[in-house]
Parts: C-alpha cells; sequence; structure tokens
C-alpha cells in the first residue's frame, strides 16, 4: 500500500458526472482508494504503510474509481545510497577566517570525541549562513552508491534547521524577560 | 559469507488530525526547516486539504487528514529527518496526535536463495503447515513485542524476504509510541519532541540490534 503512489487529481474527471449527482465539493479521497487507519487487528497501524520489501507485490493504494492505476512516483529509496561509514554529531566551537573548529560526538562507528577543523567550503551554500557558534550539524563519511553499482567516496556535512522565531514570539520572550527582570530587580 | 546490510530507510508516522495543505515545500523553507534550493527543486505530487505528497532528494513527505509521514532512504539524513518531525510539531504544536512510529527498515544481503529459504524456515517451519497447506514459502511476518521503556506503545518487528536485494532479507523494526493523554493536544509537541530527542540513539540502536538479532540467525543455521 504504498502511501507515495502518485496522485493524478484530474479536475475534469468531475466534470463526467451527472451534474445532479455531482458533490458540491469532491473530496481528494473520491478518487483515492484509502483504505481506513487501522490494521486488521483493529490497532492503528503507525507503520509505514510502505514498509514491504516487495511493494509492487501490493495494491496500489492509490488507484482512480474507473481502475486506472496512477503510476507511482520514484521513490527516495531508489535513488542514491548513501552509505555511511562513519557519523558524527558536530558542535561549531570556533569561527576562523576560512575554517571553522568543532567538537565532534560519536554516532556511528567507534572513538572518542574530536575536535576538527573544517573549510567553510565544505559546507553547502544554503548551510553556510547557519554556521555560528554552538550550531549543531552532522557529518557523515561513507560511500555514495550509484544505482548503476558505482561506489564514490562522499562526505556530508548538513546543519540542524529549527523553526525560525517569529517577530511576535521574539517580542513575547522579550516581554516575559523583561517582567523576569523586573521581578529580581524588586527583590 | 555473512548477511551484508544492503541499504536502510527511516521514517517516521503520526496519526492525529492534520491539515495537509499546510505542508508544501516553500512552507517547509519559509519556516527554515529546508534549505530554499531543496524547496525550490521539490518534486510536488500533491498539496490539497486532503493530501499533501512531495519529494526532495532525501526526503519523501505524504501528509494525509489523519496521517503524517515523513521518509528518507538515507541513512546520513536520520537526525536531520528528526530534527525536521521536531521542527515540524514546534510549529503545529497544537496537533492533536494519537500515536507516533519511528520505522527502520534493513535489506540484508544474504549468501544464496537456500540460506533465505533457511531463514525463513526458522520464523515459519513448513514442516507445521505441511498438513495444513504444501510447499509454502514466508512471505511476510509480523511480530509484536513490549517496549522494555516505561513508554506506552510496543515494539513491532516485520520480516520479508527482500526484493531490493535477491538473495536477500527485509526487516523493518516498528518503534511504535501512543499518547494516550489524547486531549491535551498542546502537551503532545513537547512530548513528541522530547521521545524523538532523548530516545532517539536508543530506538535506532534496538532497530539496528533487533535486525541484527534476525539475521544472526542465518549464520546460527549455517553452523548447525
Amino acid at each position: 500500500m504504498p502511501v507515495n503512489s502518485s496522485v493524478a487529481y484530474d479536475p475534469s474527471r468531475s466534470m463526467t458526472l451527472d451534474p445532479a449527482e455531482r458533490p458540491r465539493k469532491i473530496a481528494l479521497r473520491y478518487f483515492l482508494d484509502i483504505p481506513p487507519n487501522h490494521d486488521k487487528e483493529g490497532g492503528v497501524n503507525v507503520q509505514d504503510p510502505n514498509a514491504s520489501s516487495e511493494p509492487s507485490s501490493e495494491p496500489l493504494r492509490f488507484r482512480s474509481k474507473d481502475g486506472i492505476v496512477l503510476f507511482p512516483p520514484k521513490s527516495a529509496q531508489a535513488q542514491d545510497d548513501f552509505i555511511a561509514i562513519q557519523k558524527w554529531e558536530g558542535y561549531v566551537s570556533h569561527l576562523g577566517e576560512d575554517t571553522f573548529e568543532a567538537t565532534l560526538v560519536c554516532l556511528k562507528g567507534e572513538g572518542p570525541d574530536q575536535y576538527a577543523e573544517i573549510f567553510f567550503e565544505d559546507v553547502s551554500d544554503d548551510d553556510r549562513a547557519l554556521i555560528s557558534i554552538g550550531a549543531v550539524f552532522y557529518w557523515t563519511i561513507g560511500y555514495l552508491e550509484k544505482p548503476s553499482g558505482q561506489r564514490l567516496r562522499a562526505s556530508l556535512i548538513r546543519f540542524r534547521r529549527l523553526p525560525v522565531w517569529t517577530r511576535r514570539e521574539l517580542a513575547n520572550a522579550e516581554i516575559r524577560a523583561k517582567e523576569l527582570e523586573s521581578l529580581f530587580d524588586a527583590e | 559469507m555473512r548477511p551484508y546490510l544492503k541499504s536502510q530507510g527511516l521514517n517516521v508516522v503520526l496519526v492525529g488530525n492534520f491539515n495537509p495543505a499546510i505542508f508544501h515545500p516553500s512552507w517547509f523553507s519559509v519556516n527554515g526547516l529546508i534549505p530554499q534550493q531543496e524547496a525550490d527543486k521539490a518534486q510536488i505530487q500533491i498539496v490539497h486539504p486532503d493530501a499533501a505528497f512531495f519529494a526532495i532528494d532525501w526526503l519523501e513527505v505524504n501528509v494525509l487528514r489523519e496521517r503524517f509521514q515523513i521518509a528518507t532512504g538515507q541513512e546520513a539524513y536520520f537526525e536531520p529527518l528528526r530534527d525536521l518531525v521536531v521542527g515540524i510539531f514546534e510549529l503545529l504544536s497544537h496537533t492533536p496526535l494519537q500515536h507516533m512510529g519511528v520505522n527502520r527498515n534493513f535489506h540484508f544481503g544474504l549468501e544464496s536463495d537456500r540460506k533465505l529459504r533457511l531463514l525463513c524456515n526458522r520464523f515459519a517451519p513448513e514442516k507445521n503447515w505441511q498438513s495444513i497447506l504444501p510447499n509454502t514459502d514466508m512471505t511476510s511476518l509480523i511480530v509484536r513485542g513490549s517496549r522494555k521503556d516505561e513508554l506506552p506503545g510496543f515494539v513491532g518487528v516485520k520480516i520479508e524476504p527482500s526484493a531490493v536485494v535477491r538473495p536477500g532479507i527485509f526487516v523493518e523494526v516498528n518503534d511504535h509510541y501512543d499518547f494516550t493523554d489524547a486531549n491535551k493536544a498542546s502537551l503532545l509537541s513537547p512530548r513528541i519532541s522530547e521521545i524523538l530527542t532523548n530516545r532517539w540513539t536508543e530506538s535506532l540502536l534496538r532497530s539496528l540490534t533487533i535486525a541484527e538479532a534476525v539475521t544472526a540467525l542465518e549464520s546460527e543455521d549455517a553452523s548447525q
């Protein structure tokens, strides 16, 4: 039951219905054969519905009511495989001119915490703006295996992204900080 | 030859009440959850009030009104995927949630079809079926067990012959959490964040240990 099957929403299809029978709003669910969100035992299945080694052996989860099977998209797992040999979580501790220093905590592989000096240019353009003291990143080294089977040595650095603070949240935090400040001043 | 890990993936599934229309790549980038470049290159299949499906090179996002699922097939992105879930539900902190599954899957290659058959036979012995159904093959097996921590839920394991690597075995471990106080929706976002942050390493390690234990039965079989 691949959830990631393609859903070709065809608005023209609703026009083929008798206007008298046509619902005001045709829910997408009408076009999709979405099974109830419960397993056979009555419990809720929170497993990945794609989690099968044989996705093609199961009926496609999404099919139009007229029986046209919709083509499933390319799965993320069908793309390049990154085979990690070693993984670290890093914390930026010092910023230099061309490099930054970081403490690395091992997530995969063996070894104690380490220090590393990393060139800014080893970080993707998008993530470079996130480099600051205390910033968290993940560094993985391993092999990138192409669908052809070819393997390339690869290193991947990805900085942690958390939601940006909104102006209102910052204003609220400032108000709260002032409240606390005045509380301590009063004492 | 010992079983070897060919590929693995990870997904987080949440059951609750969602507004799929929100889950557009641009919403992710505007809120600083994914880089702008990734949002620009996202393959959007649909973003609609009933369903949102899109993919970027390391990630698939599938959201229905009652189900949220986010998946990666690349181990290097397991932690970024976790951070993404935490970030999303920090922003959508009042989303009613009932269950969460952290599901890690593995495809292990085996030496031969015979080894695969012997391994499957350990889980679903053919001799037990002989009088019921001739020439049986195990195609899928799901087992549920208790959690070893104090959290409500269970641990599920699915075992199948792999279609990705042949001959091979597929193992998925479902680390399932129930949120029994579903009415207190505002409390659940911090709970998810706490579980994903503090139990993450333990969960991934448990999944790997289970998967390796399953494949180790092949070795035991071979040594007999």
